[in-house]
């Protein structure tokens, strides 16, 4: 597959998971199902890291192997590619963010209170993924200069 | 002590430990100067806490919850719990526990710039 193909194709399976996690609040949200709500933070999780995979392929032309449980790799890789464009500063606090009430607290803790903060955490990652398919778009132009 | 002087206390003490970190960053100790950057990035947040919530946070845990559920009526303060949690987890996780300060170039950044964040949560406190 060819590299902006396969970047859409990731794009396109973080939407996929975002709007799984989007069906799961909604289901969580009727009867404040704690669980419910846990599995749509995972996805919502997932889909933060596979925007983050795209964004770093179109960028760098690698892709990172993902592991829900550890994101050592592609932050590792996110971080290095601060210097080419000062939206991934932004994009790097943003993905800290998605890392600690997602991941961390959510996942690792089990901690879900207040729920309606976890809720709209899950909710705001489609504007996470917007901004990693946006700086996807500028990355592909530095990259083809690269 | 009223709640304004101690606020003023903290911001106060948040600003001393930075002057450490650049001390401590321009012998050379990187490492040790992501620690102290990161003190001050928490007691400017625990400052603007208790301004805006009339809450100390204290322990860490606290402090993150804190300026989330402040972030979800202040558009400004997400920015800032996106430079807090970045902070956190780059100069505190990265940085001082695992001994990963890479890149170099951007960690003495993060420190350095850590007095724009004081003066942010400074300007959100008096709003």
């Amino acid at each position: 597959m060819h590299e902006s193909e396969r970047v859409k194709a990731l794009f396109a399976e973080a939407e996929a998971l975002h709007a799984e996690a989007l069906s799961r609040v909604d289901e969580a949200a009727k009867h404040w199902d704690r669980r419910e709500l846990t599995r749509a933070a995972e996805k919502a999780w997932a889909a933060t890291l596979q925007a983050t995979n795209a964004l770093i392929l179109a960028h760098t032309g690698v892709e990172t192997k993902l592991n829900v449980e550890n994101d050592s790799e592609i932050t590792s890789r996110l971080l290095r590619l601060r210097p080419k464009n000062p939206g991934f500063k932004h994009l790097e606090g943003r993905f800290a963010t998605q890392s600690e009430f997602l991941f961390h607290l959510v996942l690792c803790n089990g901690n879900l209170d207040p729920l309606e903060d976890t809720i709209a955490d899950i909710r705001d990652t489609a504007d996470f993924i917007r901004d990693c398919e946006r700086l996807a778009e500028v990355s592909r132009g530095a990259h083809a200069e690269d | 002590m009223q709640e304004t002087d101690r606020v003023a206390a903290i911001f106060a003490d948040a600003w001393g430990l930075y002057a450490e970190a650049i001390e401590i960053l321009e012998l050379g100790k990187q490492r040790i100067a992501a620690e102290v950057a990161w003190g001050a990035t928490k007691r400017a947040t625990d400052a603007l806490i208790l301004a805006r919530l009339s809450q100390e946070p204290g322990v860490v845990g606290r402090t993150s919850g804190a300026l989330r559920s402040l972030s979800r009526s202040d558009g400004a303060v997400a920015l800032l719990l996106d430079g807090y949690n970045s902070r956190a987890r780059y100069l505190h996780g990265a940085c001082f526990y695992l001994g990963d300060c890479s890149p170099e170039n951007e960690r003495v950044q993060d420190i350095r710039e850590t007095a724009d964040y004081i003066r942010e949560a400074e300007r959100l406190a008096v709003n």
